[in-house]
């Protein structure tokens, strides 16, 4: 089994080189090989919206940067894992710089899917876990309601893109908790998977 | 009331500009003194993140007008709210009235709650009013064109902005009845119906141009492992 960890808490300095220790080394214990891209450090282009990977060139980013590697690997993964420090809800804008590229794993055909007007998916995708670091006691922040939102917004991929399934868990903060939680979205993954 | 207007997409000819240019007008015309100014290039962020502070700091309600870019802000923005965000100090406890605008081409309103929300957290974190997020779904066949020459697709946007504009240049936040009112599915027919005629025309397309619509370059398999 393979997990796909597109990551950028590198940027937070302070606690995100543990959580992304942490993650990785619980995927490997639960036998996943392990690929990490740190997106902050590689070459990811913001998306134009140039369209063309909708009609002119179907399912292919026109831009040739690290994306194109990031797209096989996700692809080709069980688990795709998205890790971030959560700011405002939400993705860090290095990782979301990556996010806002995937609409070629999408096809310019739309479905109703949830009740809701979607793309149809591509591909068979990989699980998704999302990882957010919640910063703990931010100014005029509730670090609950911000985790709660990327719950929600992992969520939201998952229906977007058509993902099997959607997990989050959170590193930072109490670090025990986090694990129960990690665990507990790897239990579910597996017996999703079986 | 100075307001500045921020649009919050780098995209060419974008529906988000269209918006942005619209509310600015109406804007000005109710007697608001308006700066309207695009979110800047990832690579120009830091330089431009100067520019933005001097614009906060003279603003009393600010309007971030946003596409939809997979359920949130585009990558942009949200660079732009962090950058802000890690200056605050340097606007000495200004606080401007924040309002947000998102629209997409999906006409559900829960496409974009999550980037409403995360106005919000912005906003509460800055420790600026939050005064409301209204969302307009099904702009994307309004294509670059002016609200007044988009015909039925910018029709939810020219009837709801006027209640948008009043409240924003009142200094008071959306009413719920601005915000039940704008994020309504501008499309009069079942949605199934939508999506029958939405890709009735990316068919012929397809047919005309021998496009290989299924085309999965980066390997893997189709949905469902087939």
């Amino acid at each position: 089994m393979k997990a796909f960890v597109l990551s950028a808490l590198a940027v937070d300095e302070e606690h995100g080189d543990a959580a992304l220790e942490a993650v990785e080394t619980r995927l490997r214990e639960r036998g996943y090989d392990v690929d990490t891209v740190d997106v902050a450090a590689a070459r990811v282009a913001p998306c134009t919206g140039c369209g063309s990977c909708g009609l002119k060139t179907p399912g292919r980013c026109v831009v040739k940067d690290d994306m194109q590697d990031i797209f096989r690997q996700i692809v080709a993964s069980d688990v795709l894992v998205l890790a971030t420090p959560v700011r405002f809800g939400s993705y860090c804008a290095e990782l979301k710089k990556a996010i806002d590229r995937f609409q070629p794993l999408m096809v310019p055909i739309y479905v109703v899917r949830n009740g809701e007007m979607h793309f149809r998916g591509r591909y068979d995708l990989p699980a998704l876990l999302g990882v957010g670091l919640v910063q703990e006691g931010g100014e005029g922040g509730s670090a609950d309601g911000e985790a709660d939102a990327f719950r929600f917004l992992i969520g939201r991929l998952a229906v977007n893109i058509d993902a099997r399934h959607a997990a989050t868990a959170f590193a930072g903060g109490d670090d025990r908790l986090a694990r129960v939680e990690l665990d507990r979205t790897l239990d579910a993954i597996a017996k999703e998977a079986s | 009331m100075n307001v500045l207007v921020v649009d919050g997409s780098r995209r060419a000819k974008s529906n988000t500009g269209v918006i942005s240019r619209d509310l600015a007008a109406r804007l000005a015309a109710a007697g608001a003194s308006v700066d309207l100014w695009r979110v800047p290039k990832w690579d120009a962020a830091s330089e431009e993140l100067d520019v933005a502070l001097t614009k906060l700091a003279a603003c009393e309600a600010v309007v971030l007008v946003a596409p939809l870019y997979l359920d949130e802000l585009p990558a942009v923005t949200q660079r732009l709210l962090e950058g802000v965000y890690e200056r605050r100090a340097e606007l000495d406890g200004h606080a401007p009235l924040f309002y947000g605008i998102s629209h997409s081409g999906f006409p559900e309103p829960i496409q974009r709650r999550a980037e409403l929300a995360s106005m919000r957290f912005f906003a509460e974190q800055m420790g600026w009013p939050w005064q409301g997020g209204v969302g307009f779904g099904g702009t994307s066949p309004i294509d670059g064109r002016p609200l007044a020459e988009a015909g039925m697709f910018s029709r939810q946007l020219r009837k709801c902005l006027p209640s948008v504009v009043a409240d924003v240049a009142a200094g008071r936040p959306f009413s719920p009845d601005t915000m039940a009112r704008c994020d309504k599915s501008p499309f009069p027919v079942p949605l199934r119906l939508v999506v029958w005629v939405v890709n009735a025309g990316t068919r012929k397309t397809v047919r005309t141009e021998s496009l290989e619509l299924e085309d999965r370059v980066y390997g893997g398999q189709a949905p469902g492992g087939g």
